[in-house]
């Protein structure tokens, strides 16, 4: 994970144009949805890919995501929050019903992806392995949590958007989803403890 | 002990964690199989997108109707015909198709001028002149015929013109005297 290169988060042909008004044209013309897809595709992947971890998670999560926002395209509110957000909503959703979906044990998973990790770095970076296996228990004990709490954790934390944009995806008052992050750090932590998971102080 | 900053600051590491990039052949295929797919938009598939398929379909269904038409038609016909050759023959008409110097008497006596078109009920007569002729349906009547419309039938005479008329002379039988018996 960490030796990866960052993302590129957007094409240039995309980035002038306005999300709403290529909204607006995908509804008649498919190749506009094109548009936003080459603007969004690296976003939702690096979002699922944060959430799972895993090379094939993220694509079924990213796949999964802009064929929902394709085929309810109509149902996007221009008025309402932006795309991107709108978008992030449905990745988040597709995150909570992939983890759902697959049933599998956490503790499995967890040992599946200290391996990766422990595979992907050298021997000097011992502390990165370390605190990546910190960040990937964590992330197990989330997938516990109500989809609620799942949601406004990653949409706040994980998907880059901000307060207000995160508020958007949510549906909600930028108040009311700082409540909701509050219970739901308070739920995580509390999982995270159950777990006994050697979550160090942060520095 | 864990506290919410700790989970806090673990998320916000993985939110900036760095991650290796959508491989391009996963990119391209979900956008080939996104615009492939027009469902959403899309009018009704146009006819033309599968031409040979349809065409085939549209050539039976067009050529299945013609068939199931013809063939109402043809029963239709069948059914017409055989109700007029079936009815009483008292029944038909009979028309003058062509005629030249024909004289028809009508059922009633009346008697009129043969011209074309004209119907020969029951009981009707048509003459012909010396020099006239006419067509009744497939029969063709000479000149000096006369056809009599009987039972929906035709019968047809043939006018013998006068003889002049025979002298006989006379013959004067002589007288024979009785002659005596015995």
């Amino acid at each position: 994970m960490g030796q990866a290169e960052p993302v590129q988060l957007e094409t240039d042909d995309a980035v002038d144009v306005d999300d709403a008004e290529l909204v607006a044209r995908a509804q008649s013309d498919p190749s506009a949805f094109g548009a936003l897809y080459r603007k969004y595709v690296g976003r939702i992947y690096a979002f699922a890919h944060r959430r799972t971890w895993t090379r094939e998670a993220a694509e079924d999560v990213t796949a999964a995501t802009f064929e929902r926002a394709y085929r309810h395209l109509d149902r996007f509110d221009a008025e309402g929050a932006g795309f991107g957000p709108w978008l992030y909503r449905i990745a988040a959703n597709e995150l909570v019903d992939h983890y759902r979906r697959e049933g599998r044990s956490r503790s499995t998973r967890g040992q599946r992806a200290l391996r990766a990790l422990a595979d992907e770095h050298t021997h000097d970076d011992l502390d990165g392995v370390e605190r990546d296996g910190e960040i990937q228990q964590m992330l197990t004990a989330l997938d516990t949590l109500r989809p609620r709490y799942q949601q406004a954790l990653t949409l706040r934390y994980l998907s880059g958007l901000s307060a207000d944009e995160a508020a958007e995806a949510m549906g909600c008052t930028k108040p009311v989803l700082a409540v909701t992050l509050h219970r739901a750090l308070g739920a995580l932590r509390r999982e995270v403890e159950r777990r006994d998971f050697p979550v160090e102080e942060a520095s | 002990m864990t506290t919410r900053r700790d989970v806090r600051t673990l998320l916000e590491e993985a939110g900036t964690h760095d991650v290796p990039a959508p491989r391009p052949e996963f990119v391209a295929a979900l956008e080939a199989r996104l615009l492939g797919d027009t469902v959403p938009f899309a009018a009704p598939t146009p006819i033309t997108a599968a031409p040979s398929r349809i065409r085939t379909r549209s050539w039976i269904a067009r050529h299945a109707l013609v068939g199931i038409a013809a063939s109402i038609a043809a029963v239709v016909l069948a059914g017409a015909l055989a109700g007029w050759f079936g009815q009483d023959a008292t029944q038909r008409r009979l028309q003058l198709a062509a005629s030249h110097d024909t004289l028809v008497v009508l059922p009633d006596g009346s008697q009129v001028d043969g011209t074309k078109g004209l119907d020969l009920p029951e009981g009707t007569v048509v003459k012909t002149g010396p020099n006239g002729h006419a067509t009744i349906g497939p029969v063709d009547l000479g000149p000096g015929q006369v056809a009599t419309v009987t039972a929906g039938r035709l019968q047809i005479s043939v006018t013998v013109p006068s003889l002049p008329p025979v002298t006989v002379p006379t013959v004067t039988t002589p007288t024979v005297p009785a002659l005596p018996i015995g």
